[in-house]
This record gives structure tokens, C-alpha cells and sequence, in this order.
């Protein structure tokens, strides 16, 4: 059986890692480092709150309205800032600026929609959890279980989209060379378009199990971002496998490691396991820069199949 | 910058401009490309005017552009090029399409190849590559900036056969910009000098090959 300490770790890695496709997506495909991303998955979070507490629907039934949602916030923030930002020729830099202000105006929006909540409807809309609408089987949370298929799912059909159809390698090639893109035919702008709504909704989805995991309120995005940079900083913000895989390990090791070191320090160490996120990021920044994605897998195969066989002779 | 520009190009020709590095050849062929805006004239297509027309609509009328560099994605393999070359078709057109044009280049037709990714490939092979790209679109005509730079005669020989054969097999319109001048005239039949931006001479190509102040006028010394 599963420990709660690992299934735990297991439902944060598969939160993180939704986000750091998401930003690594937003970067490969459209050049734009989205510092809004993890609050995209705040948004997440009050779409699910709302469907819940104001709709009456299911904890998971709310994850299908986190997708819509967040998608077409991703849309509204490439058509409302991303678009007329370049069209003015703002450079990537500034872009990421835009992106930082924005999140502080989305944090700024979701405090103002937490207290309408509470003063309209009497809800406590800061400082909740959903823990209460989640299920059991076999003594494994529904929010691990769920959210392993929910990332699952998504990895199996962005593989698919991007190596099986034309649309796919379409996004691949904007990111690539935008000009010779629309050379070949490509409505670049449309898929602009598609490729924020993807980087909306994965944050929100993810966003919307955040609340059955932690205590939640506008301002959890901060103690988010920094676990979902660093896992795109070791992914090597370039492929979608590589941010997956950055996000596993950061939100694992980040989750077992701050437990282990609460048991000898204590609990108020607990606040502060966005510092492993950092020390991994830090490391990698200073040892391999251009992340996993970079690491010269084949001869690193290679000496561990020459190892192999050394310890296979001894 | 491109000033007093008028040229008519047939379709049952291959048109050559020749002129020297800075003559403008580049910026002409992404003037009709949309690429760069058009301040005064027109541009038409089959009749239809393309003036400042967006780049993929431009495309979608049938007209393929080559670029003379960056002109395949490095980090996607073979196959996904050709793919996003036919990126218009439909996905059977585009199997059968891909078919054929792989039957013109055999070599990317290769198994260890299709797979392969496009960075890997050498200097003639991406060339070969871009062109088929360009074919993948079904074009009615494509515009080829130097086609052939930095390829040694053997290899630009074979992309200039290439070509003869994309004209006369498939029956595209040929317009393209060469580094090579006399080469390029053989094959073409129809010839422009650009210089500074502006048209310095319109011949047959053939009659510009005998030209023996040809050079001269090439390097755009008058």
C-alpha cells in the first residue's frame, strides 16, 4: 500500500508538473515565460469552489469547467496582452514584465471575487479546503487517484497531438520559426490561440485539486510558482517530457525531503519546502543549464551500459 | 528597398534574377510573400491581387516560397517537415503528395532519414529537403531564393535537375534568384538583372547568357 506521505507527493508532482508543462508550453510554442502560470491554477481552484459550493456539482464534474475556464483565460490573455504587446513589438523581456503584472492584477481579482463570495454568499472563500467532497478506495485518496489519470490522460493526448497530427507539428514549428511557419500555410495566429488555451486550462485542472490537498486562498499561487519555475528550469523549458519529468522530481523530492526534515527539526520547517525547489534550481542553473533537456543522454546511457556490464563481470 | 519594380513572369517559364548580394532579390520575393509591406504598386496572382496579403493566405492560392536560408525546421525530423510542407492538404492528399515528391527525392526517402531529424542532414541533402517541402504544397508556383548557395557545382547541378523537373514534370511555375548566374541562365528561360532595387535588364535567358558584358552588369557595375 501506498503511503499517504508518497501518494501525497505523488498528487503535488502531478500538480506541478501540469503547471510546468503549461509554462514550458507557453515559452517553446510562443516565446512568452508566463509568470501567471500557478495563478492560472488559483483560478483553477475558485472555478472549482464555485461549481462545488454555488452550483452544487461533483469535486471531479468542477475539473471539466477548471478546463474550459482556464482555457479561455488563456485565450483572453493572449488576445488582450500577448497579441497587441507584440503587434507593438515588445520583446520577450518586456512580454515576461507584462506576464508579472498580470499575475499580480489576477491575484488582485481573485481576493476581490473571495470577498464578493463571502459577502454575497455568505461562503468562507479564503483559507478553505475541498478535502471534505473527496472519496476513498482502498484506502487511496480520490485526489491521488484522480489526479495520477487526470495527468496521465493529458501527457497520453498532448504526445498524440504533437507527434500524430498536423496541428501538433504545426505548434512544434511556431515555436521553432513563426516566418517559415506561415510559409508553409500556417495560420500561426489560430494556433497561437490554441496553444493558450491548452497553457489555461492544464494550470486550472491542476489548480482545481490544489484545494483537496492544501488549505487554499488567493495568494496560494506564490508558494507555487516557485516549485513550477523550477521544474521548468530542470526540465530545460523545451519539450513537454522534460517538464513532466522536472515537475515528478521537484515535487516529489520537495515533498518527501521537507517531511523528513520536519521529523528532525520540526513542523514550522513545513512552510518553507519551496526552498528545496529553489536549491534544485540553483543547482541546476549552476551545473547543467539547459536542464534535463540538454544532458547528453546518449553517452550517458552509454557509460551506464559500460558500468553494467563491468558489475555484471566483477 | 525595392523602387520601380514591373515584371511580368509566364507560367509556362523558369524565371531567373540574377543580381549581386544587396540587389534586392530577397526582399522582392518576400514583398510577394507578404513578408515585408508594399507601400505603393500591386502584386497580382492568376489575376488576383496579393498586395500585402497575409503570408498563409498566400500559400492557400498555390504559391510555395523557398527561402534561401532557415528554410526547414531544424529540431523536427523529416517526415514532420514534409508534413507541415503539405500542412494545406488533406491527410490522404497529403500521404499521396508526400508519396510522390519523396519518388523525386529519393535520398529523404530513406528509412534511417524520414526519421530523422532535419539538423542531422548535410548541406545538399537540406536543400533537397526544402525544395520538397515546397513541392509538398501542390504549388501552381514557387518562388526559390538561391537554391543553390554554398553548394559545390556537383550537388547544385543535381538541385538545378531537381528543379527542371519539378517544372517540366509537375508543371509548376518556376521563379527563383541565383548566386550562380550562368548555371542558372541554362536553365532558365526568362531572365532578370536587379540591382539597387531596380530592374537593369529583361532578356531571354538564353540571349543573356551570350551577353558578354553579363558580369558587369551582374555585379551591378554600369
Amino acid at each position: 500500500m501506498i503511503s499517504l506521505l508518497v501518494a501525497n507527493s505523488i498528487i503535488f508532482a502531478n500538480i506541478i508538473a501540469l503547471m510546468a508543462i503549461s509554462a514550458t508550453l507557453a515559452l517553446s510554442r510562443t516565446n512568452v515565460p508566463n509568470f501567471a502560470v500557478a495563478t492560472f491554477g488559483t483560478i483553477g481552484i475558485y472555478i472549482s469552489f464555485t461549481c462545488i459550493k454555488l452550483l452544487g456539482l461533483g469535486l471531479y464534474q468542477s475539473l471539466i469547467f477548471c478546463f474550459i475556464g482556464g482555457g479561455i483565460v488563456g485565450i483572453i490573455v493572449y488576445q488582450l496582452l500577448i497579441k497587441p504587446l507584440r503587434n507593438r513589438g515588445a520583446t520577450r523581456e518586456e512580454i515576461m514584465i507584462a506576464t508579472l503584472g498580470l499575475d499580480i492584477l489576477l491575484i488582485a481579482l481573485l481576493n476581490i471575487y473571495a470577498d464578493y463570495l463571502t459577502r454575497n454568499f455568505k461562503l468562507m472563500a479564503r483559507d478553505f479546503t475541498l478535502s471534505a467532497y473527496d472519496f476513498t478506495v482502498a484506502g487511496l485518496s480520490g485526489a491521488f487517484i484522480m489526479s495520477t489519470i487526470t495527468f496521465i490522460t493529458i501527457m497520453i493526448s498532448l504526445h498524440l497531438i504533437f507527434t500524430r497530427t498536423s496541428v501538433g507539428i504545426a505548434m512544434k514549428a511556431i515555436g521553432e520559426d513563426p516566418l517559415l511557419a506561415e510559409c508553409q500555410g500556417i495560420n500561426t495566429e489560430r494556433l497561437c490561440v490554441i496553444t493558450w488555451f491548452i497553457a489555461g486550462a492544464l494550470p486550472a485542472v491542476a489548480g482545481g485539486f490544489i484545494p483537496i490537498y492544501w488549505i487554499s486562498n488567493p495568494n496560494i499561487s506564490l508558494y507555487i510558482v516557485v516549485s513550477v519555475f523550477a521544474s521548468c528550469v530542470l526540465g530545460g523549458f523545451t519539450t513537454i517530457y522534460d517538464a513532466a519529468l522536472g515537475g515528478y522530481i521537484i515535487g516529489i523530492s520537495q515533498t518527501l525531503f521537507i517531511s523528513h526534515l520536519a521529523d528532525i527539526v520540526g513542523s514550522w520547517i513545513l512552510s518553507y519546502g519551496f526552498f528545496i525547489a529553489l536549491l534544485i534550481m540553483i543547482i541546476t542553473v549552476f551545473t547543467f543549464p539547459r536542464g534535463l533537456y540538454g544532458l547528453p543522454w546518449n553517452r550517458i546511457i552509454e557509460r551506464l551500459r559500460i558500468q553494467f556490464y563491468r558489475g555484471g563481470e566483477g | 528597398m525595392l523602387f520601380d519594380i514591373s515584371m511580368r513572369m509566364e507560367k509556362e517559364n523558369i524565371t531567373v534574377i540574377i543580381g549581386p548580394n544587396g540587389a534586392g532579390k530577397t526582399t522582392l520575393f518576400r514583398t510577394i510573400m507578404g513578408l515585408t509591406s508594399i507601400y505603393s504598386g500591386k502584386i497580382l496572382f492568376d489575376g488576383d491581387d496579393i498586395t500585402n496579403m497575409q503570408t498563409n493566405s498566400i500559400v492557400k492560392l498555390g504559391i510555395s516560397y523557398v527561402p534561401q536560408r532557415e528554410n526547414f525546421f531544424e529540431n523536427l525530423t523529416v517526415k514532420e517537415n514534409l508534413t507541415l510542407g503539405g500542412y494545406l492538404l488533406g491527410r490522404e492528399e497529403r500521404e499521396a503528395q508526400m508519396k510522390e515528391v519523396l519518388e523525386l527525392f529519393p535520398v529523404l526517402a530513406r528509412k534511417d532519414y524520414i526519421s530523422r531529424k532535419a539538423s542531422m542532414l548535410s548541406g545538399g541533402e537540406r536543400r533537397m529537403l526544402a525544395l520538397a517541402m515546397g513541392m509538398m504544397k501542390k504549388p501552381k508556383l514557387m518562388l526559390l531564393d538561391e537554391p543553390t548557395e554554398g553548394l559545390m557545382p556537383k550537388l547544385a547541378m543535381e538541385v538545378y535537375d531537381k528543379i527542371r523537373r519539378i517544372h517540366e514534370d509537375a508543371r509548376v511555375q518556376i521563379v527563383m534568384t541565383a548566386e550562380k548566374a550562368r548555371l542558372s541562365l541554362e536553365l532558365g528561360d526568362d531572365a532578370y538583372i536587379l540591382s539597387n532595387g531596380q530592374i537593369r535588364e529583361h532578356k531571354d535567358a538564353k540571349e543573356m547568357l551570350k551577353d558578354p558584358d553579363l558580369e558587369v552588369k551582374y555585379f551591378g557595375i554600369t
